[in-house]
């Protein structure tokens, strides 16, 4: 495999502790090494975009930059769509987050720092390695979105998709419209955009719970009463603090909420609406917004769903589930485990299939399959057993050394803020990427142990927030029963720990950590 | 045509997979018409020659195992590790929880029976390593014939494979593809437990002889076994105890069942908690992730 390393300097932040000349000259044996001040000018997209075609790398590692930062701000993104027209496939693109992994939280400690900046790099590499390339899908969107929310906010919205040409269904789980007490808005004001979406032809009105929900963005199926699919492109969630409605959509919807228990967007921008999910858009709550303010937040998020779907085609990588069909033996634990109903068993074949268009990729079935024959193309499971033994190398002096494992969702944006907010925290604490804590097999754990961590940290949502629904309560089940494994070999079960992080409260991230190392510490008698 | 020399070795175990060879009956007739069993503790020759193949049964737990091994792997041009102990360390295996000297202490002066309690020491005497191993963890093993003990028809179809010059295939998959019972609530893809009555084997008043046993409420290590044993205990009314091992894509037995139990039936894993490593890791203990404590009397903890 013809593999690149693009490491970014991140503007100057990585340079001030780590020898960034020693880590490019100890990748001399990789295709491509390019030493860059940052992944975000013309300059640099285009460097990249060359060294990519003219040495035909295969994958490609960006070192520097946390990969939420590719996901978050927009030009940034630029990169990857380039290195994909660069003929590089999206599940060849690994991450090295030295910014927010090891120049932010150790700035006191450049060695053992540039000494994790490599390990870290060693986890991309061998990830690119195990990583299938995989298919995608093209689809044509659907010109339809469903609007949650009866409100003026989803009212604004639904007139204008109906504007476009839109067919609008809007959805609630109870008649009549939802009061708002908008400061300066007049009912009266809102009555001529009240009766051009009732009466118009293209909308329809839902009352009624939502069974299930599934798709991608561009194509979602619906469930609604009487066994109806309800197929549309995008989905707006206008829902103004209902925690109860909100708590009700989000197993099927997946949508995180905020403490109050509502919908937010991931951004506070108001031109950023997007949900942690493409092809959901959230507009936040109004009761306190003036109608301009409304209308503002209707703009964007009307803009956001109708520039997605007024592509050709939408493309989906197809981070789905595969089953090693020699493996399988049709036991259904797959089947048992999955919230989104995406395994079942092939009745003639006898063993388990994954629905595509149901599968998100959380791992869970993975973790749950006795025989290994699931795999998550995003994180094989030979790669997670290679990263931390990779990472278990790490020579760490008079101090705990700690796996941490985040999850996608709450664990890792959690890490990246406390670094973001200037945590400082021993090098011994060393981090892992996972989708879900679902995603996190005890054998895993046992690995870890094995090759020489003392404790092994779980940072994953809290209660209710997890957007695969249940990793966070499969992954307590697991380890509670595992625990007993620990015991029998005479491994204190205190070596484990599972934190319940937020991303809004991301300093706990860093401060749990700390304090399991220190408890660590005394336990195995370290550093005395 | 001249015949392929065969040559077999017993280690630690119980004889059970010779015992399942001679099994075949009358099917070793014309095996033997192609072979020649040049050593073997059946034909009660010692001496070790060189063979096309040798296969030997049993884990290894002392010097004397570990020196015929290594004889056996240089004098044999294939290696075949027969059985659960030769594979993955079997019962034996279970010692890994305990050193090597807390061993000879409970069986040769703490047991009751011992009338003059003393530790044998003496040069012929060989002495057990601190951890029992399977075969192929000491020395490179060619072929390897899982089951406790593997089925008869199983050992011929190796051998013969062999002799004819191809490569034996296995079955892959978990005992539920060849489990003789049906699933019901394992195929409805609805995140509830298969039941929440769980209940040991002993105390079912009626067990339906068609249903899968973790529906039963009753443990059963299918899905975390290996098939090619023809499912006889689950037909027999008795739940698998996993004696084939884990399957190529486990890393071991007993955390997977742990994972999956706590999707399909968690009060299930109260059962396995009970005897964590006689249910999870009964036979293969010593190719587990972590194969033995960690902090055993008179070892340096790790």
């Amino acid at each position: 495999m013809r593999l690149g390393l693009f490491l970014s300097e991140a503007g100057g932040a990585l340079g001030k502790v780590v020898d960034v000349p020693w880590l490019a000259s100890q990748y001399r044996e990789l295709a491509v090494v390019e030493v860059l001040p940052e992944t975000i000018s013309r300059t640099a997209l285009d460097r990249v975009a060359s060294l990519t075609t003219s040495a035909q790398l295969d994958g490609v590692v960006l070192a520097g930059e946390s990969p939420r930062y590719y996901q978050t701000v927009p030009n940034a993104a630029e990169l990857l769509t380039s290195l994909r027209r660069s003929g590089i496939n999206s599940n060849r693109i690994g991450y090295a987050n030295l910014r927010q992994h090891v120049a932010g939280p150790h700035r006191n400690s450049p060695q053992q720092a540039t000494q994790k900046a490599k390990l870290l790099i060693d986890v991309a590499l061998a990830r690119l390695r195990w990583a299938p390339a995989v298919a995608h899908l093209d689809v044509a969107p659907r010109l339809a979105v469903a609007i949650f929310g009866t409100t003026f906010a989803g009212m604004m919205a639904a007139a204008q998709f109906l504007r476009r040409g839109y067919r609008v269904t809007i959805l609630d789980n109870t008649p009549g419209w939802r009061a708002v007490d908008t400061p300066g808005a007049e009912t009266e004001e809102l009555v001529p955009t009240l009766s051009y979406v009732r009466d118009h032809a293209a909308a329809r009105f839902y009352v009624g719970p939502l069974h299930g929900a599934y798709g991608r963005a561009g194509d979602f199926a619906l469930q609604l009463d009487g066994g109806e699919i309800l197929r549309v492109g995008g989905i707006v969630l206008a829902v103004d603090r209902d925690p109860t409605y909100c708590a009700a959509l989000y197993p099927h919807l997946r949508i995180d909420r905020d403490k109050q228990g509502n919908f937010a967007p991931r951004s506070r921008s108001m031109l950023v609406l997007q949900s942690s999910a493409p092809g959901v858009v959230v507009i936040p709550q109004q009761r306190s917004m003036s109608l301009a303010e409304i209308a503002l937040h209707v703009d964007s998020a009307v803009l956001e769903l109708d520039g997605l779907l007024q592509q050709r085609e939408i493309r989906h990588d197809l981070l789905v589930a595969s089953v090693n069909d020699e493996l399988c033996g049709g036991c259904g634990t797959c089947v048992k485990t999955c919230v989104f109903h995406a395994a079942r068993i092939d009745e003639q074949r006898r063993i388990s299939v994954t629905e595509v268009e149901r599968c998100v990729g959380c791992g869970n079935c993975v973790t749950a399959c006795p025989t290994g024959a699931r795999d998550q193309a995003s994180a094989p499971t030979m790669y997670l057993f290679e990263g931390v033994d990779i990472l278990a190398s790490f020579r760490a002096s008079h101090q705990a050394k700690v796996l941490y494992l985040l999850c996608e969702g709450c664990g890792y944006p959690a890490l990246d803020g406390a670094a973001s907010a200037g945590a400082q925290y021993p090098t011994g604490i060393l981090p892992l990427a996972v989708s879900c804590g679902a995603r996190v097999d005890t054998q895993l754990i046992l690995q870890a142990l094995k090759s020489g961590f003392d404790g092994v940290a779980i940072g994953i949502c809290d209660e209710g927030h997890c957007r695969n629904i249940v990793g966070n309560v499969d992954l307590a089940r697991r380890v509670d029963l595992f625990r007993s494994v620990l015991r029998s070999r005479g491994i204190d079960p205190e070596r484990l720990r599972i934190f319940r992080l937020s991303p809004e409260d991301s300093a706990a991230s860093a401060g749990y950590a700390v304090e399991f190392a220190n408890d660590l510490a005394e336990m195995q008698g370290i550093g005395l | 045509m001249s015949k392929v020399t065969l040559t077999t070795g017993h280690l630690q175990g119980c004889f059970g997979c010779h015992v399942a060879l001679l099994d075949l009956h009358e099917e070793l007739l014309p095996l033997f018409e192609r072979v020649q069993l040049l050593r073997s503790p059946l034909n009660d020759v010692k001496e070790v020659p060189e063979a096309d193949i040798g296969i030997l049964d049993g884990c290894i737990a002392n010097e004397d195992n570990l020196r015929l091994a290594e004889t056996f792997r240089q004098r044999s041009n294939k290696l075949v590790a027969l059985g659960t102990c030769a594979t993955m360390g079997g019962i034996p295996g279970l010692r890994n929880l305990h050193s090597a000297s807390e061993v000879m202490q409970h069986a040769y002066i703490d047991a009751q029976g011992n009338t003059e309690p003393t530790l044998p020491n003496g040069p012929n005497i060989p002495r057990l390593l601190p951890d029992v191993r399977a075969v192929g963890q000491v020395v490179k093993v060619d072929y390897e014939i899982p089951g406790c003990p593997p089925l008869p028809s199983v050992i011929a179809s190796v051998l013969t494979a062999l002799l004819d010059g191809r490569e034996p295939e296995l079955p892959q998959r978990n005992l539920c593809y060849e489990c003789v019972r049906h699933h019901e609530k394992l195929l409805i893809p609805t995140r509830e437990f298969v039941t929440t009555d769980v209940r040991a084997l002993m105390e079912a008043e009626h067990i339906d002889p068609d249903l899968c046993f973790l529906e039963q409420g009753m443990l059963c290590m299918g899905p975390a076994t290996r098939q090619g044993c023809d499912s006889r205990c689950v037909r027999a009314n008795s739940p698998c105890r996993g004696c084939m091992g884990p399957t190529a894509g486990a890393h071991e037995q007993g955390a997977k069942m742990v994972n999956a139990l706590a999707s399909v039936l968690p009060a299930g894993g109260l059962m396995l908690l009970e005897d964590v490593v006689g249910v999870g890791y009964r036979y293969a203990l010593p190719v587990s992730i972590v194969p033995s404590r960690v902090d055993r009397a008179g070892e340096k903890k790790r």
